[in-house]
């Protein structure tokens, strides 16, 4: 309020002075309104209005997935004796776009009268806070104003999108002791045929078989597959340098949607699911099992930012530690380095069973160095392709899952599309 | 408020045209025909309304340096004064709806054409009382300004805001 005010009262003054000097009454006189202007600002103070006006912010939902729409609602109420010329500004965080309504409200509120700020935001994922609320009242000859921002904190939490996936088969070397989907390489209860061994007292009869019996006068029981539930640790790749900027996003929001995905469908299967977000820091949430676990990552997974600290340069440094032995790793990473191949073949001897999940976008439409020419742009393309081809065969090679997703078609098509090509291309 | 602001700048430009034509000084003339070219850009970039009102300042100074009519010349400042504030406020009343800021600039312009109402007659009052500056006069209209300068200070050092910013109630 002070600042703008003192260029007008500085070309008053000069003008004065400047009259004075040249014993110009002209001047003098030129300089009387700005003068004027500036005595009715100052004089005309509204701040006693300020302390009778109450803020209310609330949200439709404190908790959203990216794409959301979230109504947020500010009520302003005047409990003075006066009405108020005012302007409220609500200012929502970067990553909540205001797609409907206004955030501002600006007119007249009278005595004891209240008016409210209604506007819907698109959530983007991600911790958002919203922070202070601009107010500026004018005095009632409407000339002066002050200026007030009102903390006014109200934190909503915006999750990653998720897709529900179809069924993904893991087969770590290690499982836990309780009932699950994944097999676990071991003869005993089940559904699928794991083999025959000979009777032993105390089996159960109806597992007889009764044709090997036939044949080789002993009896013979059939075992099934034990099927169990397994430790699955996500770990999501959030260096920078891993990720390419696409149209609007990077690669690593669609590695963090992916994570969520296979977060949600593994533990909706039953496992106990762990996740790593190793870029910036090392940020660990323990495994665990159920829907508060899921609540747990999900959380984690809505606040990962990609980092680009020298620590982290290299997957080598992940802290395998944290991890039980021979158990499941997925990796989402679009592992664009060729020495990454090199440490995830070293989990793989760790005894660990990894699936990789690489996302993958091809810029070249969106590159200005893009030629002219469609044919060059083509060929590149293909190059490219079997670049990646090449790449993710000697990953197959050393024993890794691998999901290729480009990041233009759903996760969940991806999925679909790994066991197929699992079996016919990266087959160990 | 945008374009109340250029509104009140091109009026103070065409004042000062006015005046200057009026008088026979066309090189004055072209400079305010200049000024008001220049005021449009205050449209594009708000941030301009401070030299624009610098600019104002200076040339209301030079018609009153040619014994221009002092009416005419606080009328014009006034109306860049406007403008300048109104420009000040347009970035700040720019988020609402449409219809708010129409009915808000109204208002605005009425209190303001109000105020330069009564500056410019304070002006026309000033002209009628004919104040001989003599050497008397001036050292004591000199002492005056010096007052008033120290109480604008002291009011200035006194404006900080106070602690009664409206309250919040989180929901």
């Amino acid at each position: 309020m002070r600042k703008p005010l003192l260029l007008p009262l500085g070309i008053g003054f000069a003008l004065v002075v400047v009259g004075l000097l040249l014993l110009n009454s002209s001047i003098v006189a030129t300089a009387i309104p700005l003068l004027l202007f500036v005595s009715v600002r100052m004089l005309s103070s509204p701040r006693p209005l300020a302390s009778d006006l109450h803020l209310e912010r609330s949200l439709g939902q404190l908790r959203a997935t990216e794409g959301d729409e979230i109504d947020v609602e500010l009520t302003v109420t005047n409990s003075g004796p006066a009405g108020a010329l005012l302007c409220v500004t609500d200012g929502p965080p970067v990553g909540l776009t205001p797609v409907d309504g206004r955030v501002q409200l600006l007119g007249r509120l009278p005595a004891r009268g209240t008016k409210v700020i209604s506007y819907v935001v698109l959530a983007g994922r991600g911790l958002h806070s919203f922070g202070e609320v601009q107010v500026r009242i004018w005095s009632p000859l409407g000339l002066a104003m002050h200026e007030s921002h009102v903390q006014l904190h109200t934190a909503v939490k915006v999750h990653p999108r998720s897709e529900k996936l179809d069924p993904i088969t893991i087969r770590p070397q290690r499982t836990r002791a309780f009932a699950g989907p994944v097999k676990a390489n071991r003869g005993g209860q089940g559904l699928d045929f794991f083999g025959c061994r000979a009777y032993t007292p105390g089996d159960d009869v109806r597992r007889i078989n009764w044709r090997a019996y036939a044949r080789q006068d002993s009896l013979i029981i059939n075992e099934y597959e034990l099927e169990r539930i397994a430790d699955v640790n996500i770990i999501l790749d959030a260096r920078a340098k891993s990720h390419a900027q696409l149209d609007g996003e990077t690669t690593f929001d669609h590695s963090v949607r992916a994570a969520a995905s296979l977060a949600s469908h593994f533990l909706d299967q039953g496992n106990n699911v762990g996740l790593l977000v190793y870029g910036d820091y090392v940020k660990w949430t323990f495994p665990g099992i159920g829907h508060l676990q899921q609540e747990r990552i999900l959380d984690e997974l809505a606040e990962a930012r990609l980092g680009a600290k020298a620590v982290f340069e290299e997957l080598r440094f992940i802290p395998t530690r944290l991890f039980p032995p021979r158990s499941q790793l997925v990796l989402v990473s679009p592992l664009i380095d060729e020495d990454d191949i090199e440490i995830v073949a070293l989990l793989v001897d760790r005894g660990y069973s990894v699936l990789l999940v690489c996302p993958y976008s091809l810029t070249v439409a969106g590159d200005e160095r893009r030629p002219e020419d469609n044919a060059t742009v083509d060929l590149a393309i293909q190059i490219l392709d079997l670049k990646r081809d090449l790449f993710l065969g000697s990953l197959a090679r050393i024993g890794t899952s691998v999901i290729d997703w480009r990041v233009d078609e759903p996760f969940r098509a991806a999925c679909q599309r790994i066991h197929q090509s699992r079996v016919r291309r990266y087959r160990i | 408020m945008r374009i109340a602001s250029l509104l009140f700048f091109e009026i103070a430009a065409a004042t000062l045209t006015a005046t200057a034509y009026s008088y026979g000084l066309p090189e004055l003339a072209a400079t305010s025909i200049f000024l008001g070219v220049l005021s449009l850009l205050v449209f594009f970039r708000p941030a301009l309304v401070h030299p624009a009102l610098g600019l104002y300042g200076i040339v209301a100074g030079v018609f009153g340096l040619f014994h221009m009519p002092p009416l005419l010349c606080a009328g014009a400042l006034t109306a860049a004064l406007l403008g300048w504030d109104a420009g000040l406020i347009a970035p700040q009343v720019s988020r609402a709806s449409a219809e708010d800021r129409r009915r808000f600039a109204l208002g605005y312009a009425l209190r303001a054409l109000a105020l330069a109402a009564v500056g410019i007659l304070l002006v026309a009052a000033a002209g009628t009382i004919r104040i001989s500056l003599t050497f008397g006069a001036g050292l004591g209209l000199s002492f005056a300004v010096l007052v008033l300068a120290a109480l604008f200070i002291r009011t200035f050092h006194r404006a900080e805001p106070p602690e009664t910013d409206p309250r919040s109630d989180r929901k």
